[in-house]
């Protein structure tokens, strides 16, 4: 063995290593690329499926297919603060008055997910057991509105005085690769449930 | 060999990357799949919010419209209009089932030249199975917005709406709402609404005008939300209220005289009555059932003055008409006036007291109303006048009392009721005190008169 072989073993090996730690780079460029792709559809798709069931249950605020159950609508919202909000509906359009709770649950109930933000947005009907799924929401602000169109600050004694109302809402995926979280917000300004004024 | 073996490393590194490229490109359309599925939901629905507003209009506009409409381009989308409206009768039409066991499902009464169009969609004639909810009086647009293959629903409830709804109702106010009044009830003025500083309003508020504030600084207090712009102008169809009415108090035709009729109801379901034509004398007071005097509760006085007091148990709309005779179309209230059974304790009450007056509706002074509280419990309407006590109730009596009002005032006008002081606090006369009569959000009087125009009650989507 030469010392030609020798520099072509040290050459390849060199050369190996570089093409190896390219192809380790490749990896972890990939799975981070992966990570960070999926998250975002993941966070698109958490969004839309928590925008439409929000959209679906709000614009039925003082809504009853028998609307004799409900005479004054104005007075359907029960009680409303930044993160929560309680309305009279009928949910399945029977007939039957339902009472409708969404609130956002603290932090420390996702204490398994690798994201410290993301919390349960609970929905109750009823009385029935609050039911959420982590859909990575790390915020959800309400903010409300009279006739006048004059912000009404917390807390709010009278829900009936309540004309329009703001939504707010952030997602996160729920975990991230190098904790780079994606993330979407989304905003409904001024939104009406057209049953709650309409008499 | 080392040719072959680079040739094997470029191919190998070009796979790797047509992999990752085309799961990144899947991810990518993945994310506009999402978004544009929820675009076209969105677009759906507005589309089918578009048609049920248009639908509306059109009912606001023409009462007895039902045409809906047939593929409508709105916004690169189509929608089409259902529509059950039976104010023009039911006469040609057909009770079916739209749409049986979808969301939309609903029973509609619609024309029968449209019922093999329906068919043709799948549904059936008849009532929807287990569906209750079906009223005839209540028109139902149904608006089904098309949007690159999304189809959303929006169903409207329209129901006849009634000036018994109103807690508050003036075509015009001479006199202004300010600071510590408190209007119960759904409100109207046909007209600006001007207010004074923080008057409170816990029904909804609905004026032709605008809203102005004058004087000190400080907003009114909308519990029940405000909208400007509407027009609900009063009506007074005595034509309609005279041939619907179960008994017509009048003088001899002919005789162009007025007639004064007591009815003074009793808390067993009876009423004392006694008339006096002008100029004569009061006849024999005649006691007697209401469902035997006024079988569907509807008391008419034609050209003549009403003068009222008791309990009443039952339901009563009273009406005294001026009919050219000056002098009459007034109804008085001689001393309390009030339900057996009180809805404020017993929300199942059924005792219901409508009265419309062509002209005033007044709190007589005498022995029995003054230096003491008065009671009205009936919903009230003055096409002409204005509602409230007698001058010498309001300003005349050295002390203050209450006025308490169970119901609606629906009036021309608003009217004095108490002598104020500088303060803004009443000193003498009657103080107001009005609790508005919810059960006339769902049920009214019976024959109390219509506004004219539907209202929507429910706003389904």
């Amino acid at each position: 063995m030469g010392f030609s072989t020798l520099i072509d073993i040290l050459g390849s090996t060199i050369v190996g290593g570089m093409l190896l730690m390219i192809l380790w780079r490749l990896d972890d460029a990939a799975t981070q690329n992966s990570f960070n792709y999926g998250g975002e559809v993941i966070v698109q798709k958490n969004l839309v499926e928590v925008v439409q069931l929000l959209e679906y249950d709000f614009r039925k605020i003082g809504y009853c297919k028998d609307w004799t159950q409900i005479p004054d609508p104005s007075q359907s919202i029960i009680s409303a603060d930044s993160t929560s909000i309680k309305f009279l509906t009928d949910t399945n359009n029977n007939g039957t008055v339902d009472t409708l709770r969404y609130y956002l649950g603290p932090a420390s109930d996702l204490t398994m997910t690798p994201n410290p933000r993301d919390r349960m947005l609970y929905r109750v009907e009823n009385h029935n057991t609050p039911a959420g799924a982590n859909l990575g929401v790390t915020e959800f602000k309400l903010t409300y509105y009279n006739a006048l169109g004059t912000l009404m600050s917390f807390p709010i004694s009278n829900p009936g005085q309540i004309a329009t109302m703001q939504i707010d809402l952030k997602i996160e995926s729920t975990a991230a690769y190098n904790n780079e979280y994606p993330s979407v917000f989304w905003r409904q300004i001024r939104m009406s449930s057209r049953n709650l004024k309409n008499r | 060999m080392g040719g072959k073996a680079a040739i094997l490393l470029v191919l190998g590194f070009s796979l790797i990357f047509l992999v990752l490229g085309q799961n990144f490109m899947n991810l990518t359309t993945s994310a506009v799949d999402n978004s544009m599925n929820y675009y076209n939901s969105t677009q759906a629905y507005n589309i089918a919010v578009s048609g049920a507003n248009l639908a509306a209009n059109q009912i606001f506009m023409d009462k007895t419209w039902s045409a809906g409409y047939t593929n409508l381009t709105i916004g690169y989308g189509t929608v089409n209009v259902y529509v059950s409206n039976n104010t023009s009768g039911t006469s040609g039409k057909t009770i079916m089932c739209h749409k049986p066991g979808t969301n939309a499902q609903k029973t509609m009464d619609i024309s029968n030249s449209a019922v093999s169009g329906h068919l043709n969609h799948g549904d059936y004639v008849g009532a929807c199975t287990g569906d209750p909810s079906y009223n005839s009086s209540i028109a139902t647009i149904i608006s089904e917005g098309i949007y690159n293959g999304v189809t959303k629903t929006v169903i409207v409830d329209l129901k006849p709406s009634s000036f018994a709804k109103f807690g508050n109702y003036y075509s015009s106010m001479s006199a202004i709402p300010a600071t510590g009044d408190v209007f119960d009830g759904p409100f109207h003025v046909e007209a600006n609404l001007q207010v004074y500083g923080s008057p409170q309003f816990n029904g909804k508020v609905t004026a032709l005008g605008s809203l102005q504030q004058v004087g000190p600084s400080g907003a009114p207090i909308f519990n029940g939300g405000f909208q400007s712009g509407v027009s609900l102008p009063m009506s007074f169809d005595t034509t309609g209220i005279r041939s619907s009415a179960d008994i017509i108090f009048r003088a001899p035709v002919g005789s162009n005289k007025g007639i004064s009729v007591q009815l003074y109801f009793n808390n067993n379901g009876t009423v004392t009555y006694s008339t006096q034509v002008q100029g004569a004398s009061w006849s024999t007071a005649q006691t007697t059932p209401i469902t035997t005097l006024a079988p569907n509760g509807k008391i008419y006085v034609e050209a003549g003055n009403i003068y009222t007091k008791g309990t009443l148990n039952g339901q009563v709309t009273m009406t005294a008409t001026t009919r050219g005779v000056t002098g009459y179309g007034n109804i008085y209230q001689v001393d309390d006036l009030q339900y057996h059974s009180d809805p404020t304790q017993h929300p199942s009450s059924t005792d219901m007291l409508g009265m419309i007056a062509e002209q005033n509706i007044r709190i007589q002074s005498n022995s029995q109303t003054q230096n003491k509280d008065v009671v009205t419990q009936a919903s009230m309407y003055s096409m002409h006048g204005n509602i409230g006590p007698d001058d010498n109730l309001a300003m005349g009596q050295s002390t203050l009392h209450d006025w308490k009002i169970l119901g609606g005032l629906i009036a021309h006008d608003l009217r004095v009721t108490a002598n104020y002081n500088y303060s803004g606090n009443p000193v003498n006369g009657l103080r107001f005190r009005h609790t508005y009569d919810t059960r006339f959000l769902t049920v009214v009087p019976p024959g109390f008169p219509n506004t004219g125009n539907f209202e929507i009650v429910g706003w389904y989507e």
